[in-house]
């Protein structure tokens, strides 16, 4: 709607005058009867007469422009020609030299011939005025309105006006009575016409006003009337012309009533667009508001729900503190206390009253000197401090001192907890005591001299203490992991491996002999204790050994020599009956059989002592030799010779060489060198040592006795010389000097006790 | 009075010589004749080879040997045997001749005579002629 610069041509611009051009300028642009929708604010109702409200409150207006209406020019805007002047001007701007033709010809005849006229629409408005009623048109002061009755002469107005007001409201042609008008001082007899012009009906209505003048009235002629007439139309006329000259007056008093309503009016008018601007502004103002309220209502809400969180947080906070049962301390940066838990009373005696005052004014019950200190410290360095501490009542204490960190991540003060760990802290204690104990106890088990050991059922040795280390010959890590029945070699007398580990997994405990094989290779004996217990899912074996190797061969020892010893008393016994039936075959009375008998008894139980005081190891022959000779000695030990090594006979030879040995010296004693007092015997031996097995060669060689006779055949004494050694070789010679006997036996290798058999 | 052991022919294996004569003197009176008497197991192993036997007499301990080749060789060949020993009666070494009879030492001489009659007459194809 703007044009080229047009404020800088302006010198000033009323909103009056800006407000009716831009109406005109819609006016200009809608079709004819077009509609104009308008702000709240603005109103189309300047111009008067471009518009008509259709509904003032929503600000639809119409445009009163008619199909076939000639189009108003577009007003300039602002420019120095005035619209209003335009407007007056519209009559001019038509072409009269359209439309010829006889009906053309016709209508200028009217134009030329018909009264003056102008047309006039419902709003008093003129709309066009005919040519020559020009002389009828005398506008009042004030600005130009395009009124019907104010353009008019003053002297018609009156008429004119109660002659619209008939046409319009009543649809009735008025023709006045004569007014006179002065046109040039002459006066002029005018009547007016006032006729509706409906145009078929549709459209507004408009009115056609006609000046129908008469010729000019001769004053003279008028005052020539007044005197002619009688007296009654001199009074009447006297009578017309006062109430004339007061028709007059009151029209003018009217007029100026007029006016004055007029400008009141137009005052009314701008107050009331000024109150309509001012609704205007409230109504954009209240609208403001009313969107305001609800970004308000809205921002409200938003806090309602967010004081609720903050409510229901709070809340939360408080019963996670009264849930937690941890004593908490919250200080600010000066250590002023700022808030605490219910527990933090136990610790130090403070009340809800004493927050805000600083933690050093407060006595506590821990014995935990450096509490402010570490506090501060946390203020200053940011790491967290975690202590566990003791409380004088003997309780314990997880103390945990953290910087107290705003939500935008700046540290104000500190937070201290306590929680309460004294029965974790005694379950430490005891554990530690029993983990302690039982050091001690694996140590003892460890320094044990009895092999403790033990091994997984589904696996190797777990355990292996010193006393298995020395019995079975393997250091504690080449024992751990290994196979206990490989590496031990173990094997079950009278069963099997695998039949013990069933039993110990039915019974949960063992208990019996086993063969072990030692790191060296020597075979064990060992008493086994194994229990089975499980810890964690495994299952271990706790096996302890005693190592009876030694035992079990003393037993078996000891039972080997009680068969021995039978044996031998049972050969004894024999022997003994052997002799006595012997003995009672060559003895010529009881008397001599008891005197050989006991000699044979005595021989042999000499022998028996040597061997047992030998621990059964054999007896020596020297001592063998002297022991049977000696009762035949009795004057003179000296009359025996001994001469040779000391031997040790074993006992299956030393009875029978102490046999032989007796019955040589009985026959000396009876018969040869011990028979007489000087007579001397010599025994003499040696060993033949160059081969196995050594052979034992004894001489008994007899000295200063009577010549030997021929001793009788088949005595037993001969016989039991002969014979009585197993093995031995025997030459007997009796010779001039007296009696000799040489005897040759193998000396068997020296038995083991026990291996004998 | 017929002697009991009248025309038997026994071996005799002991070691000791006095119980090995005063064997052979008790055997001798009951009748008996003497096919050898041994002292060592090799002697009595080449007696019992030999047919001369018809019944033994055993010392189950030769000096530092066992009299078990020799009764395997009597058995074998089905010649009755007697044990003579000191051994205690549980000697192992006896196990496996639970059948014969054990005497022990020192027996009575009818005993040992009147076992060894026991042994030649319960032999089905006795050799005693």
């Amino acid at each position: 709607m703007s044009t080229s610069s047009p404020v800088a041509t302006s010198s000033s611009i009323s909103t009056r005058e800006l407000q009716e051009q831009v109406c005109s300028t819609f006016h200009y642009a809608l079709n004819p009867a077009g509609y104009l929708f308008l702000g709240a604010s603005e109103t189309a109702d300047n111009p008067h007469g471009l518009f008509r409200a259709i509904d003032r409150s929503m600000r639809i207006y119409q445009s009163t422009a008619a199909p076939g209406d000639k189009p108003r020019l577009l007003p300039r805007l602002l420019g120095p020609a005035r619209m209003r002047e335009q407007v007056i001007h519209l009559g001019r701007t038509m072409n009269p030299t359209v439309a010829l033709g006889e009906a053309a010809m016709h209508r200028r005849a009217i134009e030329q011939v018909a009264p003056p006229s102008m047309l006039v629409d419902e709003t008093h408005r003129v709309i066009h005025l005919s040519e020559n009623a020009g002389r009828y048109v005398m506008p009042s002061g004030g600005p130009l309105s395009g009124d019907a009755v104010d353009l008019v002469r003053p002297e018609l107005r009156f008429e004119l006006r109660s002659a619209l007001n008939h046409a319009f409201e009543q649809q009735v042609p008025t023709l006045s009575l004569p007014i006179l008008v002065r046109f040039n001082g002459a006066p002029h007899r005018i009547h007016l016409l006032v006729k509706p012009a409906a145009e078929g009906g549709s459209g507004p209505p408009v009115v056609v006003v006609m000046f129908m003048e008469g010729e000019a009235v001769d004053e003279s002629l008028l005052v020539a009337d007044r005197q002619t007439n009688d007296e009654t139309v001199q009074r009447l006329r006297r009578e017309v012309e006062l109430t004339q000259g007061r028709l007059r007056t009151v029209r003018e008093e009217s007029d100026a009533a007029n006016e004055e309503l007029r400008a009141a009016n137009e005052e009314l008018q701008s107050i009331n667009e000024e109150h309509r601007s001012t609704s205007e502004e409230l109504e954009t103002s209240r609208e403001e508001l009313q969107s305001t309220n609800e970004e308000l209502q809205t921002v409200n809400s938003e806090l309602k729900l967010k004081l609720e969180a903050i409510s229901r947080g709070h809340s939360d906070l408080q019963n996670l503190v009264a849930a937690t049962d941890i004593g908490t301390l919250f200080l600010d940066s000066t250590l002023r206390i700022k808030l605490f838990t219910d527990r933090m009373t136990e610790l130090f005696h403070i009340t809800l009253a004493d927050e805000g005052r600083p933690i050093t004014d407060f006595a506590h019950q821990l014995e935990y000197p450096d509490l402010i200190k570490d506090a501060r410290s946390v203020l200053t360095d940011l790491a967290p401090v975690r202590r566990e501490i003791r409380s004088r009542a003997g309780r314990w204490y997880d103390m945990r001192v953290r910087p107290y960190r705003t939500v935008d991540d700046k540290v104000d003060g500190v937070v201290i907890t306590f929680v309460d760990i004294s029965e974790r802290h005694q379950v430490e204690e005891a554990l530690r005591e029993s983990e302690r104990r039982l050091g001690q106890e694996q140590h003892l088990v460890e320094l044990s001299r009895d092999p403790i050991f033990v091994w997984d059922f589904d696996d190797g040795i777990v355990e292996w203490n010193r006393g298995s280390e020395e019995l079975y010959g393997y250091r504690r890590d080449e024992a751990l992991g290994k196979q206990k029945e490989a590496l031990l070699g173990t094997s079950v007398p009278g069963s099997s491996f695998a039949e013990l580990k069933a039993k110990l997994r039915q019974d949960g405990s063992w208990a019996g002999e086993l063969r072990q094989k030692t790191k060296s290779g020597q075979d064990l004996t060992v008493e086994s204790h194994m229990q089975l217990e499980s810890f964690d899912g495994r299952r271990l074996v706790l096996e302890s050994t005693r190592d009876v190797t030694a035992a079990r061969a003393a037993e078996r020892r000891l039972r080997l020599l009680i068969g021995e010893l039978t044996h031998r008393v049972r050969n004894t016994l024999a022997v003994i009956q052997a002799i006595a039936r012997h003995t009672l075959r060559g003895a010529n009375s009881p008397r001599e059989f008891v005197e050989r008998f006991e000699g044979r008894l005595a021989a042999l139980a000499t022998a028996h002592t040597l061997l047992v005081g030998s621990d059964w190891q054999g007896a020596d022959l020297g001592e063998l030799a002297r022991e049977q000779l000696a009762p035949h000695l009795t004057d003179n030990p000296n009359r025996l010779h001994l001469d040779g090594d000391s031997i040790l006979l074993p006992a299956d030879l030393a009875t029978p060489f102490g046999l032989v040995l007796h019955e040589l010296a009985t026959n000396a004693a009876k018969y040869g060198s011990l028979s007489v007092s000087n007579g001397t015997v010599g025994v003499s031996w040696t060993v033949d040592a160059r081969n196995k097995p050594h052979r034992l060669r004894l001489v008994w060689e007899e000295r200063g006795g009577p010549p030997p006779g021929k001793p009788k055949a088949g005595g037993f004494g001969s016989a039991l010389i002969d014979s009585v050694i197993p093995g031995a070789r025997v030459e007997r010679e009796f010779r001039p000097v007296g009696f000799a006997c040489t005897i040759e036996v193998e000396l068997p290798e020296m038995p083991e006790y026990g291996v004998v058999d | 009075v017929t002697p009991p052991l009248r025309g038997a022919r026994l071996l005799l294996v002991e070691d000791d010589a006095l119980l090995l004569m005063e064997l052979e003197a008790i055997l001798l009176e009951a009748g008996a004749e003497i096919a050898a008497c041994c002292r060592t197991v090799r002697d009595a192993l080449a007696i019992a080879s030999g047919d001369d036997v018809d019944a033994a007499i055993l010392d189950v301990r030769v000096g530092r040997e066992t009299i078990a080749p020799v009764a395997q060789r009597l058995a074998s060949r089905g010649t009755p045997f007697i044990f003579y020993t000191g051994q205690v009666e549980k000697d192992p070494q006896l196990a496996e001749w639970t059948g014969h009879r054990v005497l022990s030492k020192p027996a009575r001489a009818g005993a040992i005579v009147a076992a060894i009659a026991e042994v030649l007459h319960s032999v089905p194809c006795g050799r005693a002629s």
